[in-house]
């Protein structure tokens, strides 16, 4: 499925996940969903590549600090764009966890959505389905002002 | 009041924009009714029965003069010329057509309106006491607070897709004119033992087919930690909200099943976790807001001046308004205006255009230009001189909207029911309406006194009957609209949910029901004061229940 970044750009992805921990090579770009991770431990010390995980959205991600210090890529999930739980598990890690490396939201997203996701702290965004480059484009700059500082992107600039 | 500067303009402007856009995206058929409906839905567009319905926010209900003529142009030029104020102290209008809706926004935006977040699962407009700043038991003033928080809110990047909408109320009385109790977070203004604001903060309070009094999380949240501890509830909430069943996402449903000691050791944990310093609002922000409300100049006058009296004693209709709908002002010589949207026999909460363009030139002329909408659905000229009560009394009277009954058995709540909601079970606005021919007289108003009846066409109990000291709800069985009668409820500072009294009533039966039950409350009674509520409480609901059930 197409992965952009938040310019709307295709991303070329050597990621790869998997779901069972037996399956994992001993080397490459892996995302690893949070149970993986853990079972692996730290016969993943040895691992020749990066590391990634997977968080589904109703973990709780404070609880799993130690994948979390070892992630290069967190991804979170949008089962329906509807369910935002993922914005706030990002807040979370950007803001409490202090997380800085890529962050990417895979699922049901929705180009009008684009701008709060990119506010909360996504990198890049994997659609379900087809994605239209130039409305996510339009949509992310749509708002120039903003209220909440702290949100990436936030009112810098009010005049006063 | 507030004042948009270049900012706040700039963001409006942009947020309409934005929606033109996916209007033309919707009429051109590029969006889907489906991928349409939570963009529309979070600018306040609705599919009602008959046609699209735009709720505009009228935040804390403060608006100015400049602002209600141009609803009232609104009114005239895309709708059938009136608006309905609603309980969250919203304005709606039923009529418009979707390909004006960009072009109301632009209006709007002429004079710092929106309708942003008037629904969808969001932080829904931050309401608060009608009576803010001007209330003689106000310990400190919410507005600078409730701006605020409408700041913070907008277009919330982390809380857009809670797992259902969200509703905060503020006060800063010791007297509750807001429900803050029934509100997904209910917020009082109090004071520390060295005089500092804090704000008491009430969690999980709701109506709805599950009514619940908010409970306290908090005694006291410091004014700078105010955001910040408001980022952990919601956090928590929609971290931990149900999103399996959308009448159990509340933040009530939470809160009442994880227990209040529970849900409050979760809030505080992710309080305490949080950089706070980044989520309050900047230095000098709210002493920026605040600085919009001090409120006019008035002037050295005293209270009661005798032209007063003599206009009371000469005109008893007069001498009702000003018992029933003026309140005591903190400053003497001034007094607080209640006009109801109550007229006898009439749509409650509904004004015309001409209506609200003459609350506008009053408001100019008496009031410094400036209207408040209560939840109560009645409009409130804050700031007015005693000695022009008279004056103003007659204005408002010859245009029909001197209905003395502020408070009184008619000043009903009523939701817009099967006339206009897709959602309702059974018609609403009838009942209100035979309901107040029934009560229509000065003088049964005036024997029965204070009283509040409010009435939901639905379980969803948008018309808060679960708060009305008689509330009404209107089902359906079978295709027939009948009608359940509860007792007790309250919206004040001493909240409580009515209990059920029996079996419902044919729309009909209604009005006798309540006659019935408005008998034998002026028979239990230990004397005028004690009022309907009181006596409630007192004596319990079997005394009504047998006046009302005896014979069947």
């Amino acid at each position: 499925m197409p992965i952009i970044n938040i310019e709307g750009n295709t991303i070329e992805d050597h990621w790869q996940i998997y779901e069972d921990a037996e399956d994992v090579p001993s080397d490459g770009d892996v995302i690893l969903p949070l149970a993986v991770m853990s079972a692996l431990g730290p016969r993943l010390s040895n691992h020749n590549g990066r590391l990634g995980l997977f968080i589904e959205n109703d973990a709780d991600v404070e609880a799993h600090k130690d994948e979390i210090a070892k992630a290069e890529l967190i991804v979170l999930s949008l089962p329906a764009f509807t369910d935002g739980r993922a914005y706030s598990q990002a807040r979370l890690l950007r803001e409490v966890l202090n997380y800085d490396k890529e962050l990417r939201v895979k699922g049901d997203v929705l180009v009008d959505q684009a701008a709060y996701l990119v506010r909360c702290g996504f990198d890049s965004f994997e659609f379900d389905g087809e994605i239209d480059h130039n409305s996510w484009r339009q949509a992310v700059s749509f708002m120039s002002a903003s209220y909440q500082r702290n949100y990436r992107g936030g009112l810098a600039n009010r005049s006063t | 009041m507030y004042i948009y500067d270049d900012f706040d303009e700039t963001f409006v402007r942009e947020r309409a924009h934005q929606f033109r856009d996916q209007v033309k995206r919707r009429l051109e058929g590029s969006l889907t009714e489906e991928q349409f409906r939570p963009l529309r839905l979070m600018n306040g567009v609705y599919l009602q029965l008959h046609a699209y319905m735009l709720r505009i926010a009228v935040p804390y209900g403060t608006l100015s003069s400049k602002q209600l003529r141009q609803l009232a142009m609104i009114a005239r030029k895309y709708d059938k010329g009136y608006g309905h104020f609603t309980t969250r102290q919203n304005i709606q209008f039923n009529w418009p057509r979707l390909e004006d809706i960009p072009d109301i926004l632009d209006d709007l935006a002429d004079v710092g309106m929106h309708a942003i977040q008037t629904s969808g699962n969001c932080i829904r407009n931050v309401t608060s006491d009608q009576w803010s700043g001007v209330a003689r038991d106000e310990v400190a003033d919410s507005r600078p607070y409730a701006e605020l928080m409408r700041q913070w809110s907008s277009l919330h990047p982390e809380f857009s897709y809670l797992p259902r909408k969200f509703k905060i109320a503020i006060t800063g009385s010791t007297k509750d004119r807001a429900a803050i109790a029934f509100h997904d977070i209910g917020i009082r203004l109090v004071r520390d033992d060295h005089g500092a604001t804090g704000f008491a903060i009430y969690v999980g309070g709701g109506m709805g087919r599950t009514p619940m009094v908010g409970k306290l999380i908090r005694e006291f949240v410091s004014e700078t930690d105010v955001l910040p501890y408001l980022v952990a509830i919601l956090r928590a909430y929609n971290l931990e909200g149900r999103r399996d069943n959308k009448y159990k996402a509340r933040i009530k449903i939470l809160v009442h099943e994880k227990g209040i000691e529970a849900f409050k050791a979760r809030v505080e944990e992710i309080f305490a976790g949080l950089d706070k310093d980044v989520l309050r609002a900047k230095p000098g922000e709210l002493e920026r807001i605040a600085g919009f409300f001090k409120g006019p100049d008035y002037e050295e006058l005293t209270d009661e001046p005798k032209e007063l009296a003599m206009a009371q004693a000469k005109t008893p209709a007069f001498d009702a308004f000003c018992k029933r709908n003026v309140a005591e002002h903190r400053v003497p010589g001034y007094a607080i205006v209640n006009i109801s949207l109550k007229p006898i026999g009439g749509i409650p909460g509904d004004a015309t255009d001409r209506q609200m363009e003459l609350v506008a030139d009053l408001a100019d002329q008496y009031s410094h230009g400036e209207i408040r909408v209560s939840h109560e659905q009645n409009l409130v000229l804050a700031h007015v001189r005693q000695s022009d009560l008279f004056t103003l009394w007659q204005q408002l009277d010859e245009a029909g909207l001197g209905t003395a009954n502020i408070g009184a058995i008619t000043d009903m709540i009523t939701c817009p029911g099967l006339d206009y909601c897709t959602l309702a079970t059974a018609r609403s606005i009838p009942i209100a309406q035979s309901i107040s021919e029934k009560f229509g007289s000065d003088e049964r108003q005036a024997k029965i006194g204070d009283m509040k009846i409010k009435i939901s066409g639905c379980i969803n109990a948008c018309g808060h009957h679960h708060a009305g000291h008689i509330g009404i709800l209107g089902l359906d069985k079978k295709g027939v609209e009948y009608y359940q009668i509860t007792l007790g409820g309250s919206g004040d500072e001493n909240a409580a949910v009515g209990e059920i009294l029996g079996p419902g009533f044919a729309a009909e039966d209604v009005p006798g029901a309540i006659d019935t039950l408005v008998n034998r409350y002026i028979q239990l009674r230990h004397g005028a004061d004690e009022t309907f509520l009181e006596v409630v409480n007192r004596a319990g609901l079997e005394p009504f229940r047998e006046a009302l059930y005896a014979d069947h």
